[in-house]
């Protein structure tokens, strides 16, 4: 008796558990984001390429997108869905890493959706030159993509001059710091990198950290890296190293990397930095002060940590090269290649439907920085529009997309062992032009 | 006399540590319910092991909104799948060790080495599998993909718990006119009870705790596990990790209850494996 | 009625044999096929290249050579601290001490925990100015070793192993409190009759009878500590500087970011390989004793 009466209670106990969690889903096939779906699992055909859609105009389409853009995603797909009642768009979300190893192994076993979110340059670049993501050229043309998108967002589009993504966030990166500290010291924004490094060298004889960085992952503290090349080689040397053209060992990177670690000697960086956390370490800039070098996004990250973007000062880098060109980069959708026709005519109207300007202003609260060549500024995000206009005047590609993933990391870890003392910056120079040797080796 | 005192200077000096040992094990959970209970500018502003500012027992009540979908999709991965590899496991047990069969310990071996084999090898395979057969993004198709992982081990419990049970009892059954399948609900699995809760709550654990499969063979958001949900308070640039350490706590709880609930037959259940 | 007694076993064996080999055979034996080949995954291009990539992960590939060290030092630590902590843990708690199913439970409890978890509460424990392993420090005046652990090449994998035994170690401890108590009492008695004391009971009496539960806590163990992923890579992401690199993460950058499936495959293979070379022949010799 005791027994049955304990089984009994543990499987109420499940039950209970159960009905709470799917007891506040209404719909039946529960979950925010999935608009009604076809009855088969498989949402993408690819690899039927002979298969005709459905009976009449009706089409499923599969949509792989990230969590955090759902916010806006999720209402904006229902209304496209309603305006185009003949498609149907089935959605997955994803995590930041988990998106791009789940759309690798989609890759691999031919299983893509048939529209997918990507970061540009060498993340993107793969789908495109193996013949997995659809060349949007034409249809860029015929839709007149030139008046509707920023010029910038279409280079950044393309792959060996064809464009194979949607443009749909245009991100670019700059300095941003307490405006209060700021007013406080009567500081401007700095001119030079001399003038930038006094700013910060005040601010460490108050004891604040001036460059609140977490190394962990390699690329917050590339983002200081690669404009300090940009510094120390001007534009042309600087796309040629990350063309692999030019030699890592020249100088300029050596400088580069010399003044990281000078400015690692100097203490400036938190301690323990090179494995923290990203967000742990930035944290410190919110409340204390220092610089955050950080992009289009910020000023979200700032709302919802409950700090007011508007208090915040944005200046470009000063690299002091001409009109000194920010890092940045695109985030669009690709569309597979290996689909049907049909499906491929839904996908891109739904990726125009997404980025197109009506729909961006309407968002425009939470959307993030679109890649229009227009859109409507707002008090939530402050500096999008600011940055959108400065973008204007010069960009480069943000390294970790430029260079090949296998150099990326090469560069993370050359520049941790230069901060470690583990390397000398020309030994670490040497080192990444091996890498870029190797990499030019096993991919010719 | 002075046996007993030296016997109460020793557990004395046991308990000490003990009890600073425990101590060591329970602070990190404490800190991480301090967490939970902070608002984020307490976080930001604090360091992490200090007491909240105020309790914002909020935080607990928001996380549950967002992850109860996810607890709802891995109670179901986890209340099938579990009972049923339990069921597919002992069958196979019972046949290497109770059936005569030339090549129980060849199979046995043959079996234990998939133990050894990292999920990254065979995510494409599998994909690919499942795809053609139309089962991705299904339960079935997942509950499959777990089945196969948790084969291994759940044989090295099972078949040595089983080799354990004295071979009369097999005898018994036979003369009162069982047959194979008989033998085996009849008598084994009822004694086999301890190795079976044990495993209930081993693999219960590993299959709520699962990541990496789940994220890439179940793409759907409202199918996904709890462990994909508490990835959602991490976006792209920014972490919520107040209502992050609130959903972490809210999701051990049906993994607690499992192993309180068992835990009796924890111990013994495990004799059987370690007696190989 | 002898074809009958032929196949009745493997009735019994098919259900687990079928997914075992649809699950995990036929996936892993394909990926030893692409293990030979240098091939992104995708593309009509598949070059075969033989034992190439295992070769070249040996004797060029200066992360995979850290990867390995890493985890042969993983594998010991795990193999003596972890093993014998939770050896301890049973020991003690095997006695009738007052509460010990308080405590199997906090020892116990961690486990339960997912590595990424664990991550993220002890990169707090070790934060360098908000962290309890600092202030702690601090407090009983051992500031001089208050460094970010984390952050030096020299102690992060050290670090991240201690993180590593307070999830890990109630796992043995299970293991072995299950051991201890199928040995019987009367070797005890004898033994105190004799006059041995607990040193010599334990050395002579219950390591011996312990034999079978080292063993597989060994093969658990072992598989454990050379597959080590999400705790190193939730602590460090590999770094500083490629230094806490394991077998698991590089075969993940290898695979997933280089689209490098050969060498990943390689990686995978020598993983397999080391496991196999260990827990095969101790397989074999247990089993020889279980069938008199």
């Amino acid at each position: 008796m005791r027994k049955a009466r304990k089984w009994s209670s543990l499987v109420l106990v499940f039950a209970l558990v159960f009905l709470a969690a799917c007891g506040g889903n209404s719909n039946s096939s529960g979950g925010k984001s999935d608009s009604g779906g076809s009855s088969s699992g498989s949402g993408s055909q690819s690899g039927n390429q002979g298969q005709s859609a459905p009976s009449g105009d009706k089409v499923t389409i599969s949509f792989w997108g990230l969590d955090d853009q759902m916010v806006y995603l999720d209402p904006i797909i229902k209304e496209f869905q309603q305006e185009n009642p003949n498609i149907t768009v089935e959605v997955s979300t994803f995590n930041t890493d988990p998106i791009k190893e789940s759309l690798k192994v989609a890759a691999s076993s031919r299983t893509l959706p048939d529209i997918w979110f990507n970061w540009g340059g060498s993340f993107a670049s793969f789908y495109s030159k193996n013949g997995l993501a659809m060349d949007l050229t034409q249809v860029a043309a015929d839709h007149s993509w030139e008046s509707v998108y920023n010029p910038a967002a279409l280079e950044l589009a393309k792959y060996e001059g064809k464009i194979y993504m949607v443009p749909f966030h245009l991100a670019s990166l700059g300095v941003f710091v307490k405006k209060d500290l700021y007013d406080g010291y009567g500081f401007q924004a700095p001119a030079t990198l001399a003038e930038l490094e006094s700013h910060m060298a005040r601010m460490a004889e108050d004891g604040i950290t001036p460059l609140p960085v977490g190394g962990k992952g390699g690329w917050m503290l590339m983002r200081w890296t690669e404009q300090l090349i940009e510094h120390f080689a001007g534009p042309e040397l600087h796309d040629q190293l990350n063309a692999l053209e030019a030699s890592w060992t020249d100088p300029a990177v050596v400088s580069a990397l010399a003044k990281l670690k000078e400015w690692n000697d100097k203490g400036w960086f938190t301690k323990g930095f090179i494995t923290m956390a990203p967000e742990e370490a930035e944290m410190y800039m919110y409340s204390e002060g220092g610089y955050a070098l950080e992009g289009t996004w910020f000023d979200q990250t700032l709302s919802s940590n409950g700090y007011d973007p508007n208090n915040y000062l944005f200046f470009k880098f000063p690299n002091e090269q001409g009109a000194a060109r920010m890092s940045s980069f695109l985030e669009g959708f690709q569309i597979s290649a290996e689909t049907t026709p049909e499906k491929q005519e839904a996908a891109v109207k739904l990726a125009e439907y997404i980025t197109s300007p009506d729909v961006v202003n309407k968002y425009i609260n939470d959307y993030g920085a679109p890649a229009l060549s227009d859109f409507a500024s707002t008090e939530a995000a402050p500096h999008v529009k600011l940055m959108a206009e400065e973008v204007s005047a010069g960009n480069f590609l943000i390294t970790d997309q430029a260079l090949p993933q296998e150099v990326v990391d090469k560069l993370f870890e050359v520049t941790d062992a230069v901060i470690l003392n583990a390397l000398t910056p020309e030994q670490a120079a040497a080192e990444m032009q091996k890498a870029a040797d190797q990499y030019k080796a096993n991919n010719p | 006399m002075e046996a007993s005192l030296k016997r109460k200077v020793s557990n004395g000096l046991l308990y000490l540590i003990l009890i600073v040992l425990a101590v060591f094990f329970i602070l990190p959970i404490v800190f991480v319910a301090f967490t939970a209970l902070k608002s984020n500018a307490d976080l930001n502003a604090h360091s992490f092991h200090s007491f909240p500012r105020e309790l914002m027992w909020g935080n607990f009540a928001d996380a549950w909104e967002r992850i109860k979908k996810y607890m709802g999709n891995s109670l179901l991965i986890s209340v099938v799948k579990v009972p049923l590899g339990i069921l597919v496991n002992a069958l196979a047990a019972f046949a290497l060790t109770r059936l005569r069969f030339k090549w129980s310990t060849g199979m046995f071996v043959f079996i234990l080495i998939g133990m050894m084999v990292p999920m990254q090898a065979t995510l494409v395979p599998l994909n690919m599998m499942l795809n053609a057969v139309g089962l991705n993004n299904t339960y079935p198709g997942i509950m499959f993909i777990y089945l196969g992982f948790g084969i291994p081990f759940g044989i090295l419990v099972l078949r040595g718990f089983m080799l354990a049970i004295p071979r009369e009892l097999d005898e018994a059954a036979v003369i009162d006119g069982c047959g194979e399948l008989g033998k085996f609900f009849r008598i084994i699995v009822p004694i086999a009870m301890p190795a079976i809760a044990t495993l209930f709550i081993l693999d219960f654990l590993a299959t709520w705790n699962e990541f990496l499969l789940a994220q890439i063979f179940i793409t759907k958001e409202s199918m996904q596990p709890v462990t994909a949900g508490l990835l959602t308070f991490q976006g792209q640039h920014s972490t919520d990790y107040t209502l992050l350490n609130a959903g972490v706590l809210l999701s051990i709880i049906p993994v607690m209850f499992v192993y309180v609930f068992f835990q009796k037959y924890l111990i013994s259940g495990m004799v059987g494996a370690v007696k190989g | 009625m002898r074809l009958r007694a032929n196949i009745t076993p493997w009735l019994f064996l098919f259900p687990a044999l079928f997914i075992y080999l649809a699950v995990i055979v036929f996936p892993s034996l394909y990926s030893l096929f692409l293990s030979f080949f240098d091939w992104n995954g995708v593309s009509a291009d598949r070059k075969f290249v033989g034992l190439q990539n295992y070769i070249n992960l040996i004797t060029q590939d200066s992360v995979f050579q850290t990867a390995l060290k890493n985890n042969l030092i993983w594998l010991a630590g795990n193999m003596t601290i972890m093993i014998g902590l939770g050896l301890v843990f049973a020991l003690i708690l095997n006695r009738q001490l007052k509460g010990r199913v308080f405590f199997r439970s906090v020892f116990y409890y961690p486990y339960v925990l997912s590595g990424i978890v664990v991550a993220i509460v002890w990169s707090w424990m070790y934060h360098p100015s908000k962290g309890f392993v600092t202030f702690f420090l601090e407090k009983i005046g051992l500031e001089e070793w208050a460094a970010p652990w984390l952050s030096d090449p020299k102690t992060a994998l050290y670090a991240i192993f201690i993180a590593a035994v307070w999830q890990g170690a109630g796992l043995p401890m299970v293991l072995f409190l299950a051991g201890l108590q199928t040995i019987p009492r009367d070797p005890y008695e004898a033994a105190i009759i004799d006059g041995a004391n607990p040193f010599q009971t334990f050395r002579y009496i219950t390591l011996p009878l312990l034999r079978d539960t080292f063993v597989i806590v060994f093969a658990t163990t072992m598989v454990g500590a050379m597959k080590v992923y999400d705790i190193i890579y939730g602590m460090t992401a590999g770094g500083p500087a490629n230094s806490t690199q394991v077998l698991s993460s590089w075969m993940y950058y290898q695979t997933f970011k280089y689209n490098y499936i050969g060498i990943g495959s390689a990686i995978s293979w020598y993983l397999i390989f080391i496991c196999m070379v260990v827990i095969v022949p101790y397989v074999i010799f247990i089993s020889r004793r279980s069938y008199p």
